[in-house]
C-alpha cells in the first residue's frame, strides 16, 4: 500500500527515475514486515491481536478464491464448502489419531482440492450466474452432510477440544501472538505462492481464460484443465485456512461454514480488488475489521456494514485496491502524455522554425 | 401419505413459486440478480403483521398495503443498488444486493426483533376438508392466491404496453432503449412488480410458519434453486420449477428424512446444472463470440 501513494504523490520529474521508487518499494516494504511482525506486541490487548487471527484466515480464503475468481474468472461461492472440509479433516484428524499440524495441515488442503475436483470438474463449463448457483448448491450439501453425518461429524453437536498446533521447536503454541505469528506466516506464503502462479504459464493461462475463453481455447490452452486446476488450488488455500481455523477456535460445528462464509470471501475479493494479489488481502483485513470496529454502535453494526458495502461498490467498483492503482496509473499516464505533449509542442516548434527558414531561402 | 404430502408440496411450492417469480422477472427482463430479494420477502410479512396485528385492519386489506410498500421498497432498492450499476459487470450488482440484503435483514431486527412472530389470521380456525385430506384455510388459500397472481403477471407481461417495452428488454436491453423504450422507467417498475410478489409470498407465509428477520437468506437460496430449474429469466420455467420443488421437499420429508430435505434440492439442482444447465424448459443461449 505504501508505495502506491508514493506512486500517486511522485513529482512529476521522478516520472522516468525508476532508482527511487524501487528504495522507495523496499523501504515500504522493510516497515510494512516490521508492522506486520511487531503488530501482536503493539495492540496488547488481546481481543485486537484475535481480529488480527482472523483477518489473516480470511486472507487465506479471500486469496484462494481470488485465484478461482480473479484470476480464472469462475465466480464462486463454494469456499466456505472447502473451508469446512479443510476444518473438519483437521479438527477430526486431531482429535481422533493425534496428527501433528504440518501433517493434517496438508491433508486437509489436499481434501479441499479433491472437494475442488469435484465440484469443478462438472462445472467447468458453467459461467456466471449458473457457476454461482451451482457452487451455491454444493455448498448446502456439504452444510448438510456436516449436520447430519452424524457417526463422523457428530452433527451439530461439532467437534470439541481440538488442540493447538505443536511447532517445531516452538512446542504447543499457547498464546494468541503465536498464533498470529503462524497465520502471517501462512498468509505470506500463500500471497508468494499464488504471486508464482500468477505470474507462471499456468496463471497466464487463467487470465487468457478470464479475459476471453474462445481466443484462449483457439491458442491452445486447455480450457477444461485449467480451469478445474483453477477450483483446486483455490480450493487448496482454504483447506489450509480452515486447517488453522479448527486449531485455533479448537471448536468447529456445521453453522461455521454456512454460505453466508462464502458471500464473505467473495465481497472481500470484491471489495478489495479482484484479479489482483493485494486486493484480496486488503479486502479481507477491511472486511473484518470493519465490522469489529462497528462492534461500539452495537445493533447497528451489520446495518453500518451493509450500507458501507453499497456505498463501497457505488464509489469504488474496481475495489479498494483495484480503483486506488488506476487512480495512480492514471495519474501517471497523465504526467507521461503532459511530459511527451511538452516535448511535441517543442518538436512542432522546431520545424515550423525549420519550415519557415527553409522558405524564407 | 402421497396426497398429503402432494398438498404440502402444492402449498410451499406456491410460496417457493412466488418468490422465484419476482426472482426471475428480474433476471429475464434487467439481466441482473437481487441479492436482496429475500428481504423483500420479509417485509412482506412485516407490513402484514403491523396492519393486521398491531393496527387491526382486516386481513386481506393488510396484505394489500404490504404489498403496496413493499414495492415501494424494491424501487429504493432499483435506484440505489441497481440503477447506478447497469453498466458494471454482474459482481457489481451482487455485492450492492448483498449490502442492501445486510442492511435490510438488519433494518427488520432492529424494527421487529429477532424473534420468530407468527400472524394470526381468522382463517386458521378455518378447516376444510375433501377426500379424506384437511387443511386450515391460510394454508389452503396459498394455491389459488398464486394462480390468481401468475395470470396477473402474465396479462401484465403479455398483453400491456409496459409488457411489451418488458419483453423488448428481455430480449436486448440496449436495443430497447434505442427504439425509445425509458429503460429507467421499465426497471423501476420490473423491480416493483417483483418487489411486490415477494411481499405477497411473504404475507402468505406469515399466517402458516412465521416471520423471522433471518429467513430472507434462505428463500432467497431457494429462489435460485427454483428459477435454475425452470431456466434462469423464464416465467414459466419459475412456476414449474417452484412446484416441482415444493413437491419434492414434500416427498423427501415424507420419505425419506426431514433432515435432507434441502439438500436433496439442491443434488437435483446441481444434476439440472450438469445435465440441463439451461434448466427444464429453457433454451441456452450460445455463446456469443
Amino acid at each position: 500500500m505504501v508505495w502506491v501513494r508514493i506512486a500517486v504523490t511522485m513529482p512529476d520529474w521522478w516520472g522516468e527515475m525508476m532508482a527511487p521508487m524501487f528504495i522507495a518499494k523496499v523501504v515500504g516494504a522493510v516497515i510494512a514486515a516490521g508492522v506486520l511482525i511487531a503488530a501482536p506486541l503493539i495492540f496488547a490487548s488481546s481481543y485486537h491481536i484475535h481480529i488480527l487471527i482472523l483477518s489473516g484466515i480470511y486472507v487465506l480464503l479471500s486469496s484462494g478464491l481470488n485465484l478461482t475468481m480473479g484470476y480464472a474468472g469462475q465466480v464462486s461461492l463454494a469456499h466456505a464448502a472447502f473451508f469446512g472440509i479443510g476444518a473438519y479433516v483437521t479438527g477430526l484428524m486431531a482429535t481422533q489419531m493425534g496428527t501433528p499440524f504440518w501433517l493434517d495441515m496438508p491433508l486437509a488442503g489436499i481434501a479441499a482440492s479433491i472437494a475442488g475436483l469435484i465440484i469443478g470438474l462438472p462445472t467447468a463449463r458453467l459461467r456466471g450466474f449458473y457457476l454461482v448457483m451451482a457452487t451455491l448448491g454444493f455448498v448446502s450439501i456439504v452444510n448438510v452432510i456436516f449436520g447430519n453425518w452424524e457417526e463422523v461429524t457428530r452433527g451439530h453437536m461439532g467437534i470439541r477440544g481440538i488442540p493447538a498446533p505443536d511447532v517445531p521447536f516452538v512446542g504447543p503454541l499457547d498464546s494468541k501472538a503465536q498464533f498470529y505469528w503462524l497465520i502471517l506466516v501462512l498468509s505470506v506464503l500463500t500471497v508468494w505462492i499464488i504471486q508464482r502462479i500468477v505470474r507462471s504459464y499456468t496463471g497466464r493461462a487463467l487470465i487468457a481464460i478470464r479475459d476471453d475463453e474462445v481466443a484462449a481455447r483457439a491458442a491452445g490452452i486447455n480450457v477444461l484443465y485449467y480451469k478445474v486446476l483453477a477450483f483446486a488450488l483455490g480450493a487448496f488455500f482454504a483447506g489450509i485456512a480452515g486447517s488453522f481455523y479448527a486449531r485455533y477456535i479448537t471448536y468447529i460445528s456445521p453453522d461455521s461454514f454456512t454460505i453466508l462464509e462464502s458471500v464473505f470471501a467473495l465481497a472481500m475479493v470484491i471489495a478489495g480488488g479482484s484479479g489482483s494479489l493485494l486486493g484480496p488481502v486488503i479486502g479481507a483485513i477491511a472486511l473484518t475489521v470493519l465490522p469489529e470496529g462497528l462492534r461500539a454502535i452495537g445493533d447497528f453494526r451489520m446495518a453500518i456494514f451493509g450500507l458501507l458495502l453499497l456505498v463501497g461498490i457505488l464509489f469504488l467498483p474496481r475495489g479498494i485496491y483495484g480503483s486506488l492503482s488506476e487512480m495512480a496509473i492514471v495519474r501517471v499516464k497523465r504526467s507521461a502524455v503532459r511530459r511527451k505533449t511538452g516535448q511535441l509542442a517543442v518538436k512542432t516548434e522546431e520545424i515550423s522554425i525549420e519550415l519557415a527558414d527553409s522558405q524564407s531561402h | 401419505m402421497f396426497a398429503e404430502q402432494l398438498l404440502n408440496g402444492l402449498i410451499s411450492g406456491g410460496i417457493y413459486t412466488l418468490i422465484a417469480l419476482g426472482f426471475t422477472v428480474v433476471f429475464g427482463i434487467l439481466g441482473a440478480l437481487n441479492f436482496a430479494h429475500g428481504e423483500l420477502f420479509i417485509f412482506g410479512g412485516y407490513f402484514t403483521l403491523l396492519f393486521s396485528q398491531t393496527l387491526h385492519l382486516p386481513f386481506v386489506l393488510s396484505i394489500l398495503i404490504a404489498i403496496v410498500i413493499t414495492a415501494g421498497i424494491g424501487m429504493i432498492f432499483e435506484l440505489v443498488g441497481f440503477r447506478p450499476l447497469r453498466q458494471s459487470p454482474v459482481t457489481a450488482t451482487m455485492i450492492s444486493g448483498l449490502g442492501l440484503s445486510l442492511l435490510a435483514q438488519n433494518g427488520a431486527l432492529l424494527l421487529w426483533g429477532a424473534d420468530a412472530q407468527p400472524i394470526n389470521t381468522p382463517y386458521s380456525a378455518v378447516r376444510i376438508s375433501f377426500v379424506g385430506l384437511s387443511a386450515s384455510l391460510d394454508r389452503l388459500m396459498v394455491i389459488p392466491v398464486t394462480l390468481v397472481l401468475i395470470i396477473i403477471l402474465t396479462y401484465l407481461i403479455q398483453r400491456t404496453r409496459m409488457g411489451l417495452a418488458m419483453r423488448a428488454c428481455a430480449d436486448d436491453i440496449e436495443a430497447a432503449g434505442w427504439v425509445g423504450v425509458n429503460i429507467n422507467v421499465i426497471s423501476l417498475a420490473t423491480f416493483a412488480i417483483s418487489a411486490a410478489l415477494a411481499a405477497a409470498a411473504g404475507a402468505l407465509v406469515g399466517p402458516i410458519s412465521m416471520v423471522q428477520p433471518s429467513m430472507g437468506f434462505d428463500a432467497m437460496v431457494r429462489s435460485f434453486a427454483v428459477v435454475l430449474l425452470g431456466g434462469l429469466g423464464n416465467v414459466p420455467g419459475a412456476i414449474a420449477g417452484g412446484f416441482l420443488l415444493g413437491i419434492l421437499e414434500s416427498m423427501t420429508a415424507g420419505y425419506i428424512s426431514t433432515n435432507y430435505q434441502q439438500a436433496i434440492s439442491f443434488l437435483v439442482l446441481i444434476a439440472v446444472l450438469i445435465f440441463k444447465p439451461s434448466g427444464l424448459l429453457g433454451k441456452l443461449d450460445p455463446e456469443k463470440v
